[in-house]
């Protein structure tokens, strides 16, 4: 295997157990409402 | 004459010289201007020095002053940027071959406010490619080359802001901003002795600077003390109107506006040294948390709290990196990079589902609150940078930096402010350091802390001996 491509399966694995950890993270239904969405505003003329 | 120490001196001592006529900005700016031509191949400091610019403000700041037009302690004072924040018809490359022409028509925020308060730009300081988002193994991902480290440039000076630490460690500007989205202000500040400061995520406005991770990105100074990266940060903090994410309370940063030190309970976090660590760095911390316990600061050993910071953080950088420089990737670019690994990372993205995304972002929520419960037992973390000083430059950052950055990853997670201190000197006399780190917004308490510790130590003030 090259160094490049053994790099890449290192990346890769690091990236997996990072995914097992975050799919085995226990988290309520639901949830805070973390990400928060904003609706813009538009300026209307004449008001 | 200027005196041979003015490369090497602080804000606070040029200040009163240029504001009392002993010292002109235009001198100053020369003398440094010189010293980046001797000097700059040597660490790849700059990417782009921009000396006529520079010698047009110091100019002016000089003008100014002679029709009693004082603007601040920044008036006339030379620095440096790093090569990420747009400034006004003059290169901004992200430390990339392939942006070389990228010439904005604008002024990050940052720039304007530096120069509405008489600061001189001296040029654009190289950096990692991309600020280091797509990933990098080896210290010659950036454009410029290594970052050489001016204590010895068989060194890396860290990154991704290598070229604002070189400039400042070498004495080639006076202070110089940098970004950080994990660790690249703490890490050249503690690689080349310098002081150093991550602001809290939104203090300082990133309008018109590159975009690496929308949620992560922070801009501070590298500097030679506290004292001045309070100067500088008073300088540039403060919402923004181009920038939605700043905070739009106003952030106290005045000496004394912290929490007094006296009444503060410091975390001190367990460490294995075993792995990588250095004795001598391990005793230059253990004498700074001395120095600290001698001055009255309470501290106490404690474990933080048990949350997977370092894979959020890694996981969401790895996301808003691909989203924020998708051009590239579409356009093939990012195999122009230094760095081999940059044109996979979209492969390996790809691993990750929207929901794993959305999922990691609410675990950073947990994790904040988790944080905030932590800051309500204790008010700061002392901890140090790194457990080893600068590696050699051709070193793979994997093998030469092994362990965790768990400080840094909950950080990360939780835009906190953390301020990096020189304290002593490890193997081969290279620079050692510690952090402080606080809650959100309680920048001013680390910063009068930090003040306190050099007050007591003089370590902020030795520099590297240039031939």
């Amino acid at each position: 295997m090259s160094a490049h491509q053994k790099e890449y399966e290192r990346q890769k694995a690091g990236t997996l157990s990072t995914l097992k950890t975050i799919r085995a993270y226990p988290l309520p239904p639901g949830g805070d409402l973390p990400v928060v969405f904003r609706p813009m505003r538009t300026p209307k003329k004449g008001r | 004459m200027l005196k041979s120490d003015v490369w090497f001196a602080t804000i606070d001592e040029i200040s009163p010289d240029i504001r009392a006529g002993r010292l002109s900005s235009v001198e100053l700016t020369q003398g440094f201007l010189d010293r980046i031509q001797k000097y700059n191949s040597r660490f790849n400091a700059f990417e782009h020095p921009t000396p006529e610019l520079a010698l047009e403000q110091a100019a002016r700041a000089d003008s100014d002053l002679k029709a009693n037009k004082w603007k601040g302690p920044l008036q006339g004072i030379p620095y440096a940027a790093k090569d990420l924040f747009d400034t006004r018809l003059v290169p901004t490359a992200w430390g990339t071959k392939f942006l070389r022409d990228r010439v904005p028509g604008e002024n990050a925020t940052v720039i304007d406010r530096l120069e509405a308060q008489g600061a001189v730009l001296l040029g654009k300081t190289a950096m990692v490619e991309f600020a280091g988002c797509l990933g990098y193994r080896f210290a010659n991902a950036s454009a410029s080359g290594p970052g050489r480290n001016p204590w010895d440039p068989s060194r890396w000076t860290g990154g991704s802001s290598s070229g604002s630490g070189a400039a400042v460690s070498a004495g080639l500007a006076t202070f110089a901003l940098g970004t950080e989205t994990w660790g690249s202000i703490l890490c050249p500040s503690a690689f080349c002795g310098l002081t150093g400061i991550r602001p809290t995520y939104g203090l300082v406005s990133r309008a018109g600077g590159m975009v690496g991770a929308y949620t992560f990105d922070k801009v501070g100074p590298l500097a030679r003390s506290v004292s001045d990266c309070r100067t500088v940060l008073a300088a540039i903090a403060g919402a923004d109107p181009r920038d939605p994410s700043c905070a739009t309370e106003r952030t106290k940063l005045d000496r004394g506006a912290g929490r007094q030190w006296r009444n503060l309970h410091a975390a001190l976090v367990p460490l294995d040294w075993r792995k990588a660590g250095e004795p001598e760095v391990k005793a230059a911390f253990d004498a700074a948390v001395a120095e600290l316990a001698g001055a009255g600061l309470r501290m106490e050993e404690t474990p933080l709290p048990d949350v997977p910071a370092a894979e959020v953080s890694g996981l969401l950088i790895g996301m808003e990196a691909l989203a924020a420089f998708d051009p590239f990737i579409v356009d093939g670019r990012v195999k122009q990079l230094v760095d081999d690994m940059a044109p996979r990372q979209l492969e390996l993205g790809q691993i990750v589902t929207g929901p794993d995304t959305l999922k990691a972002i609410r675990i950073r929520e947990a994790i904040q609150r988790e944080m905030r419960e932590f800051f309500q037992r204790f008010d700061v973390i002392v901890t140090p940078n790194f457990m080893s000083v600068a590696p050699p430059v051709e070193m793979d950052l994997n093998e030469a930096l092994p362990y965790g950055d768990p400080v840094g990853a909950l950080a990360a997670a939780c835009g906190l402010p953390g301020l990096a201190l020189p304290a002593g000197t490890g193997k081969g006399g290279m620079p050692a350091s510690f952090q402080l780190v606080a809650a959100p917004f309680d920048d001013a308490t680390l910063l009068d802390l930090g003040d306190m510790y050099q007050s007591r130590t003089k370590w902020n003030r030795a520099h590297p001996a240039l031939a």
